[in-house]
C-alpha cells in the first residue's frame, strides 16, 4: 500500500530511504530530494523543533541514577499530543489536496484515539528489539516501556498519516531516523564502562529520542 | 579442423543452414553431429585449461596468506630461551650435605584439584552445590587437627596457561613457559631444562623414582623414572573417567598401602597423578552426581595413603591447575587459577605454621582470603625439603612454612638467593646498565631477599613477552597485499578480464618463486654472513624454512604485480575501488564487514563478538525485509544492471570467444535468464518478505544457544550446558527435527521445481535415515550421561557403549564418504515432465523440470552431506543450531536471488556473518577452554590420529567448511544451464569465493593489528590473542577448503557434468 501511495504522489526518488548507519545519509540523500520535489508543504519553521522532547531527555538523564521510563511515558504522551495540536500539524499541508486545510482545524477524535493506536504500534516495535536481540523474559517490563515510549514518539505522524495530511513515505523517514537512533546507540550497551546509563533500554531510549529529535529538526532545514 | 572453420560451421549451423550444402568447398564433410561433438570437445578442453589456473591462482594467494599468518605468529607468539645449565654437586655455593629430613617422599597429583574442593564450604551460601564442596574432606581435617604441625594445606596458584603440560613443566622446572609451549600439549617431548625430576634423578639419595599415572610424565621425564615399574597411562582420553585413577589406586596399594608392614619398598620417591577429577569436569562440568563419585573416591584414597605412610615420608599432594564452571581449564581466571597444595609428614614438628592462623589460614568465603603460594614456589620448597639442588632456571621462592625455626628458614632463603642469582648472571637477561639490573643489584646488597625474587620474576615475565617486530611487520604486509589482490582481482577486475590475465599469472609465478628462492637462498642461506648485521632481514641468515617462505611469498607477490600494472593503471583502480562503492548493497557489505572488523579494537566488543554478530545479521534480515515491503527504487541498488553492462562490455571484448556468444546468444532465446527483472512481482515480495522474516527469527533463535565466555559474567547464562544439552525437551526437539528437516529442505527444493530426479532420493531417504540414526546415538549417549551407572547388554560381551561406537562410525563412515562418492555419480535432480499444450489438446508437451535450479540443486546435494557429516560431531543443541543454520543458508540464498545480487559482495558477506553467528551458537567462543574435546571421542575411545582430529576439526570449524562450500551456491543457485559459458560461471564462483576470503582476510588483519597493538594490555593472552589465533585459523580453513573442494572439486565437476548434458545437444 505504502509502494502505491509513493508513487501516486510523485517522483519515485522522494521515498528514497536509507535505512543505513550513517546520518549523512539521512539528510543528503533521503530528504534533499523533498526539496527539490515538495509534495508536501512543510513550512520550515524553527517552532517545528520538539523542544519537549530535548526537554524530557534531559530530564531522563540528569535524573540521578535513575532512568524513570514510565515517568518519561506518562510526561511524553501530552507533550505530544500538544505539539502535534499547535504546532507540527499546521505546518503541514497537503498540495495534493486543492482544498487547503485551514491552519487550526484539528481532529479532536482522531487524536484521542491515535494515543490508543499507539499501543498496537508498541507490539511491532518491542518484537524487534527483542528480535535484534534485547532480553525476552527479563526485564520484559523495560522492554514493553521502551517500546510505548518509541511509538509515542511517532505520534504526530501517525496523527498525520490518519489524517491524510502527510503520505506514510513521509513519516517512513522518521521511523527510521529512530530506528537509526536505536541501533547505532546500542554500540555503547558491550562496553565494560560499568555506567549505569550503559543498562539495557537506556541507550536505546535515548538513540530513539535522539534520532527523532534529529528528524523533526532536519525537516526544518532540508 | 582449426578453430576458424568450426566457428564458420557453428554460426552456419545456428541460421539453421547445413553446411555441407553451403559453398562450393566440399571440403565440409562432417555432419552436424561431428561439428557440434567438435565444439564440446574444445570448449571442454578449454574449460578445464582455465580450471586448473583458477585453482593454482586462488591457491597461490592462499599460500601468500599462509605465509603472512607464519611470520606473523613467529613474530607474536612467544618463545623463551631455555638454558641448559643445572645446578649441580659441584657447585660452590652448596651447603646441603648432610642426610636428608625424610627417607620417602610420595607425592601425589590431583588434575584440577580447585582449592574450594578441598576446605569446608558453608552449605548455606548461595554458591554451595554437594555435587562438589565438601567431598574432600580429609585434607583440611588433618591439616586441622595436626596440633602438632605435621601438615601444611595452602592455595596454589598455577600460571596461565592452565593447560596440564604447562602446569607439569611449570611444576617442575619452577619457571614460567611461555605461550608458544602450549600448542605442544598433544605432542609431549622430554624437558631437556634443569628440573625437579632431573634432580631428584642425579642425587644418589632419591633416585629410584616410581610413577604411575598421566602419561604426559613420561613424555616429559621418561629418562629419570623408574622404567621397571613405572606405569603410564594414556591420559588425553577424557571420557574414560577410571582408567587412570583406578590403575593410581591399585599401584598405590601395591607399593605403598598393602605393604606399610613389610619393609620391602625400593622406591625413594614415589609420584601418582590422577585424572578423574579433570575428565569429570571435562565431560560433566564439575556440577554433576559423577563429580561427587570421584571426590569421594579420591577423599577415601587420601585417607588411605595418609594412614599408611611411615614416619620418615613426605607426603605431597597438590593440583596443578582448577576448573572453570563449565569444568575446562586452560585461560586464567581465578577458579582455573586456584588449586591445592598439601604437604604432611608423620614427623612432629615438621612445618612450622604462620603464628596468625586465623587470618592465615581463613577458610570462609570460599577461602577467598586463604594463605596462597605460587606454584613455581614448589620447585626450591621441595628441593629445600629433600636436599636436592634448586633446579638452575628456578624462579621460586621456599615457602615459610618448611623451615623449623627462623635459621633454618633465613638459610634456606639463603641458598635460594643464590641460585637466583646465579641463574641471572649466568642467562644474562639484562644488559648491565639495564635500570632493572641496578635495581635487582641493589636488592641484592641490600639482603632484600624476598624483593630481590619479586622483582626478577616480574622481569621474567616481561621479558619473555618480547616481540620479534620486523617478523609482525612482514606478516601484516602480506596479508595487506592479499586482501589488495583479493579485492582487485575478484571484485574489482570484470571476470572476463581475469579469464584472460590468469594465464599470464601463473606461468609469471612458478618462475618467480624459482628464481627468487635462488637468489634468496643465495644470499641468506648459502652465504649468510654476506647479509650484514644490521640488515632489517638478518633473522632469515642460516634459516631454511623461512628463507623459502619468504622468497615464495615475494615471487606470488611480483607474479600477480606484474602482470596486473601491465593492464591497469594504479590510478584507475584506485577509481574502480571507489566506483565499486556506489552501490548500495556493496556499501552495506562494506559497512558490516568494517564494523566486524573493529570489534576487536576493543576487548569488550570482542568479548561480546557472538551476540554483535547475531546483532548484523539480524540487521541484514531487516534491511533486505524493508527492500522487500518498500520496494525502493534506487537505481544502484539493480544489481542486474551491473551484470547486462558487463554482458554488454563482453561483447566488446571479447570477439575472439564468439563460439560462446554465439551460443549463448541461442540459448538466451529459449530461456529469458531473468523472467522476473527487478522491480518485484508482488508474489515474489511476498516471498521474499517471508524469507527475511525467517531469516530473522532464526538467527534470533539460535543465539540463545551460548556457552558463555568467563569474561561475560552475570551478563550471560550459559544455556550450552550438560543439563540442557541431554535434556528430554532437547531430544524431543532432535526427535521432531527428523521429520522436520527434510521437508523443510523438500520445501526450498520445490520452490525452484527441482525436487526431482535425485533429490527425493538424498534428502527423503539418506538425510531422513542418517537424522533418525544420529538421533539414536545421541539419545543412547543422553541416557548414559544423564542415568547413572546406566548399561544395557545386548549380545554376549557386547554393550550398548560398544555398539554406540559402531553407530558413530557408521554414520562417520556414511556421510563422510558414502555419500560423497554417491555425489561423485553425478545425481540430478531434474526430470522430463510432460504436460498439456494449452492451445492443442492433443499434443503433449514435455519439459525439462528443474531445469532453472540444475546447478544449485545438483550442489546443494553436495552441502547436504558435508552438512552431515558435521551433525553427527556436535552436541545436541549445537545440532538444533545447525539444523537452523541449513535453513539461514537457505533463506539468504533465496534473498539473494530475488534481488539478483548473484555477484554482490553483500552475498559472501551474509554468509560470512552466517558463519561467525553459527561458530558461537554451536558452543564455541574465541578461547581455548571452549574447544570442546570430548567430540574428539565419538569415532574411538582413545585418541588415534585420523579420527580424534577429524572429530575435533569438523566440532570446531564445522560453520566455516559449510559456508566456504555453498558460498559457491550464491551463483549456482536457481542458475539456468546454458546461459553462462563455463568460463564465466566459473569465473564467478571465483569471484563469490573472493568475497568471503576477503571478508576472513580483512579480520584476520585487523586482529593481527590490534593483537600488536594491545600486545601490552592485561588481557592480550586471554582475549586478543586467542582470537587471533581463531582468525588465522578461519581464514586458512576456509581458504583451504574453497580452493580444494569448492572450486577444485566440486564447482569442476558440477559444470563439466551439466555442461556435457546442455551443450553436447
Amino acid at each position: 500500500m505504502a509502494k502505491k501511495k509513493g508513487n501516486k504522489n510523485g517522483n519515485p526518488q522522494n521515498v528514497k530511504v536509507l535505512p543505513d548507519t550513517s546520518k549523512r545519509n539521512i539528510n543528503s540523500q533521503n530528504l534533499k530530494p523533498n526539496k527539490e520535489t515538495n509534495n508536501t508543504n512543510i513550512k520550515k519553521s524553527i517552532l517545528n523543533t520538539p523542544f519537549h522532547l530535548i526537554i524530557l531527555l534531559f530530564l531522563y538523564t540528569t535524573q540521578r541514577h535513575k532512568f524513570d521510563e514510565e515517568l518519561l511515558l506518562y510526561l511524553l504522551i501530552p507533550l505530544q499530543i500538544i505539539y502535534t495540536i499547535f504546532q507540527f500539524s499546521s505546518n503541514f499541508s497537503n498540495s495534493n489536496n486543492s482544498k487547503k486545510i485551514s491552519k487550526r482545524t484539528i481532529n479532536l477524535t482522531l487524536i484521542l484515539v491515535v494515543p490508543i493506536t499507539m499501543v498496537f504500534a508498541a507490539i511491532p516495535i518491542g518484537l524487534l528489539v527483542i528480535l535484534f536481540g534485547g532480553p525476552i523474559l527479563e526485564n520484559y517490563k523495560k522492554t514493553i516501556l521502551l517500546s510505548l515510549n518509541l511509538s509515542n514518539l511517532l505520534l504526530p505522524i501517525i496523527y498525520l498519516s490518519f489524517n491524510k495530511q502527510i503520505s506514510i513515505d513521509i513519516g517512513k523517514q522518521y521511523a527510521v531516523s529512530i530506528f537509526l537512533g536505536c541501533w547505532l546507540s546500542s554500540i555503547v550497551i558491550p562496553l565494560d564502562w560499568d555506567r549505569p546509563w550503559q543498562m539495557y533500554p537506556v541507550p536505546l531510549m535515548v538513540g530513539g529520542y535522539l534520532g527523532s529529535i534529529l528528524s523533526y529538526v532536519l525537516t526544518d532545514f532540508f | 579442423m582449426d578453430e576458424k572453420q568450426l566457428r564458420q560451421q557453428e554460426m552456419l549451423l545456428q541460421n539453421g543452414l547445413n553446411p555441407n550444402f553451403d559453398g562450393n568447398d566440399s571440403n565440409f564433410t562432417d555432419s552436424p553431429r561431428n561439428i557440434a561433438d567438435n565444439l564440446y570437445k574444445q570448449r571442454n578442453r578449454k574449460f578445464k585449461k582455465l580450471h586448473i589456473l583458477y585453482v593454482f591462482f586462488i591457491f597461490s594467494i592462499a599460500i601468500l596468506q599462509f605465509i603472512s599468518i607464519a611470520f606473523f605468529s613467529r613474530g607474536f607468539l612467544l618463545t623463551r630461551n631455555v638454558l641448559d645449565n643445572i645446578s649441580t654437586d659441584n657447585n660452590p655455593n652448596s651447603i646441603l650435605n648432610d642426610k636428608p629430613q625424610f627417607d620417602k617422599t610420595v607425592i601425589l597429583i590431583v588434575d584440577a584439584l580447585r582449592f574450594n574442593f578441598v576446605i569446608p564450604v558453608d552449605v548455606d551460601s548461595m554458591d554451595y552445590n554437594p555435587n562438589y564442596h565438601n567431598n574432600i574432606d580429609v585434607l583440611y581435617d588433618t591439616f586441622k587437627n595436626s596440633q602438632d604441625s605435621s601438615s601444611v594445606l595452602l592455595k596454589f596458584i598455577a600460571d596461565p596457561p592452565t593447560t596440564t603440560m604447562q602446569r607439569l613443566k611449570g611444576l617442575t622446572t619452577g619457571t614460567l613457559p611461555t605461550f608458544i609451549d602450549a600448542g605442544s600439549n598433544f605432542d609431549g617431548s622430554v624437558i631437556l631444562e634443569d628440573n625437579l625430576i632431573k634432580q631428584l634423578y642425579l642425587n644418589k639419595f632419591w633416585n629410584d623414582i616410581y610413577f604411575v599415572g598421566d602419561d604426559t610424565w613420561d613424555a616429559l621425564f621418561k629418562p629419570y623414572l623408574n622404567q621397571q615399574f613405572s606405569r603410564p597411562f594414556d591420559s588425553l582420553n577424557v571420557w574414560d573417567l577410571d582408567t587412570v585413577d583406578n590403575g593410581v589406586i591399585s599401584y598405590f596399594h601395591e607399593y605403598l598401602i598393602d605393604q606399610s608392614s613389610k619393609d620391602q619398598m625400593t622406591y625413594k620417591t614415589l609420584i601418582g597423578h590422577m585424572l578423574g577429577v579433570d575428565h569429570v569436569g571435562h565431560k560433566y562440568g564439575p556440577n554433576h552426581f559423577t563429580m561427587k563419585e570421584k571426590q569421594l573416591q579420591i577423599n577415601q584414597f587420601l585417607k588411605e595413603i595418609i594412614n599408611s605412610i611411615d614416619d620418615n615420608t613426605l607426603l605431597v599432594v597438590m593440583g596443578d591447575h582448577g576448573m572453570d564452571h563449565t569444568g575446562n581449564h586452560g585461560g586464567d581466571s581465578v577458579d582455573e587459577l586456584e588449586s591445592t597444595l598439601f604437604m604432611y609428614a608423620k614427623k612432629k614438628n615438621s612445618f612450622t605454621l604462620d603464628k596468625d592462623y586465623e587470618t592465615s589460614y581463613n577458610i570462609s568465603n570460599f577461602g577467598e582470603s586463604y594463605k596462597q603460594v605460587n606454584q613455581i614456589d614448589l620447585v626450591p620448597t621441595l628441593s629445600l625439603l629433600l636436599d636436592l639442588q634448586i633446579p638452575f632456571n628456578s624462579l621460586g621462592w621456599p615457602i615459610d612454612e618448611i623451615a623449623q625455626n627462623s635459621q633454618q628458614l633465613e638459610m634456606f632463603q639463603n641458598i635460594t638467593v643464590q641460585q637466583l642469582h646465579t641463574f641471572k648472571e649466568t642467562s644474562n637477561l639484562l644488559t648491565s646498565d639495564d635500570e632493572r639490573n641496578l635495581l635487582l643489584d641493589e636488592l641484592f646488597e641490600k639482603n632484600l631477599y624476598h624483593d630481590y625474587q619479586i622483582q626478577l620474576l616480574e622481569v621474567c615475565k616481561d621479558l619473555w613477552a618480547r616481540f620479534d617486530y620486523i617478523s609482525i611487520a612482514i606478516g601484516i604486509t602480506f596479508l595487506f597485499i592479499s586482501l589488495v589482490y583479493l579485492i582487485i582481482l575478484t571484485q574489482l577486475i570484470p571476470s572476463i578480464v581475469i579469464n584472460k590475465l590468469v594465464t599470464e599469472f601463473v606461468p609469471l609465478i612458478i618462475c618467480l618463486i624459482f628464481i627468487l628462492n635462488l637468489i634468496f637462498f643465495g644470499t641468506f642461506y648459502v652465504f649468510p654472513t654476506s647479509a650484514s648485521q644490521h640488515h632489517p632481514l638478518r633473522f632469515l641468515n642460516g634459516h631454511f624454512i623461512w628463507t623459502s617462505l619468504f622468497s615464495t611469498a615475494i615471487g606470488i607477490i611480483l607474479g600477480i604485480m606484474i602482470p596486473l600494472l601491465d593492464h591497469y593503471s594504479i590510478k584507475w583502480l584506485i577509481c574502480r575501488f571507489f566506483e565499486f562503492f556506489g552501490d548500495y548493497w556493496t556499501r552495506v557489505a562494506g559497512i558490516f564487514v568494517i564494523l566486524h572488523s573493529l570489534l576487536f579494537a576493543s576487548n569488550s566488543f570482542t568479548i561480546w563478538e557472538d551476540k554483535i554478530v547475531g546483532f548484523f545479521l539480524t540487521s541484514f534480515g531487516c534491511l533486505t525485509l524493508y527492500e522487500f515491503v518498500f520496494v525502493p527504487k534506487r537505481q544502484s541498488t539493480v544489481a542486474l544492471l551491473s551484470g547486462l553492462y558487463v554482458e554488454n562490455k563482453k561483447k566488446v571484448i571479447t570477439n575472439t570467444d564468439e563460439l560462446d556468444d554465439v551460443a549463448a546468444e541461442l540459448n538466451k532465446k529459449m530461456e529469458d535468464p531473468y523472467p522476473d527483472s527487478l522491480p518485484l512481482s508482488k508474489e515474489s515480495r511476498i516471498l521474499g518478505s517471508y524469507h527475511s522474516i525467517l531469516l530473522i527469527i532464526l538467527t534470533r533463535l539460535v543465539s540463545t544457544i551460548t556457552i558463555c565466555r568467563e569474561e561475560q559474567g552475570d551478563f550471560c547464562k550459559p544455556t550450552f550446558t550438560i543439563d540442557n544439552n541431554y535434556s528430554p525437551y532437547i531430544m524431543g526437539l532432535l526427535f521432531i527435527m527428523i521429520f522436520l528437516i527434510p521437508s523443510l529442505v523438500k520445501g526450498y527444493f520445490r520452490l525452484s521445481s527441482s525436487y526431482q530426479g535425485a533429490a527425493p532420493f538424498w534428502i527423503n531417504g539418506f538425510l531422513r535415515c542418517f537424522l533418525l540414526m544420529n538421533f539414536i546415538y545421541w539419545f543412547i549417549t543422553s541416557l548414559e550421561i544423564t542415568v547413572p551407572s546406566w548399561s544395557v547388554n545386548l549380545f554376549k560381551g557386547m554393550d550398548i557403549k560398544t555398539m554406540n561406537f559402531t553407530l558413530s562410525r557408521t554414520l562417520a563412515g556414511f556421510s563422510l564418504v558414502a555419500a560423497n562418492i554417491g555425489w561423485l555419480m553425478g545425481p540430478l535432480c531434474i526430470e522430463l515432465g510432460l504436460s498439456n499444450n494449452s492451445e492443442n489438446v492433443n499434443v503433449k508437451q514435455a519439459s525439462v523440470l528443474g531445469y532453472k535450479n540444475i546447478y544449485g540443486s545438483q550442489f546443494f546435494l553436495l552441502v547436504i552431506n558435508v552438512f552431515m557429516s558435521i551433525v553427527v560431531f556436535n552436541k545436541p543443541l549445537a545440532q538444533l543450531s545447525i539444523f537452523a543454520m541449513l535453513l539461514q543458508l537457505l533463506t539468504i540464498l533465496e534473498i539473494i536471488d530475488l534481488f539478483r545480487l548473484k555477484q554482490n559482495i553483500i552475498g559472501p558477506v551474509a554468509l560470512g556473518l552466517l558463519c561467525y553467528q553459527q561458530y558461537f551458537t554451536t558452543g564455541h567462543q574465541a578461547t581455548i577452554p571452549s574447544i570442546q574435546w570430548d567430540m574428539g571421542f565419538i569415532l574411538s575411545p582413545s585418541i588415534t590420529f585420523p579420527l580424534t582430529h577429524i572429530g575435533l576439526f569438523l566440532n570446531t570449524f564445522g560453520p566455516h567448511i559449510i559456508v566456504s562450500l555453498s558460498v559457491a551456491l550464491l551463483t549456482f543457485w536457481r542458475q539456468p544451464p546454458s546461459i553462462l559459458n563455463p568460463q564465466t560461471l566459473l569465473a564467478r564462483i571465483v569471484s563469490s569465493c573472493g568475497g568471503l576470503a576477503i571478508y576472513n582476510t580483512v579480520l584476520c588483519l585487523s586482529s593481527f593489528i590490534f593483537v600488536t597493538h594491545f600486545r601490552r594490555h592485561l588481557m592480550v593472552w586471554k582475549i586478543f590473542c586467542p582470537r587471533y589465533l581463531f582468525a588465522s585459523a578461519s581464514l586458512l580453513i576456509t581458504q583451504f577448503i574453497v580452493v580444494f573442494v569448492t572450486i577444485a572439486f566440486a564447482s569442476g565437476r558440477l559444470i563439466r557434468q551439466i555442461n556435457e548434458l546442455f551443450w553436447r545437444q
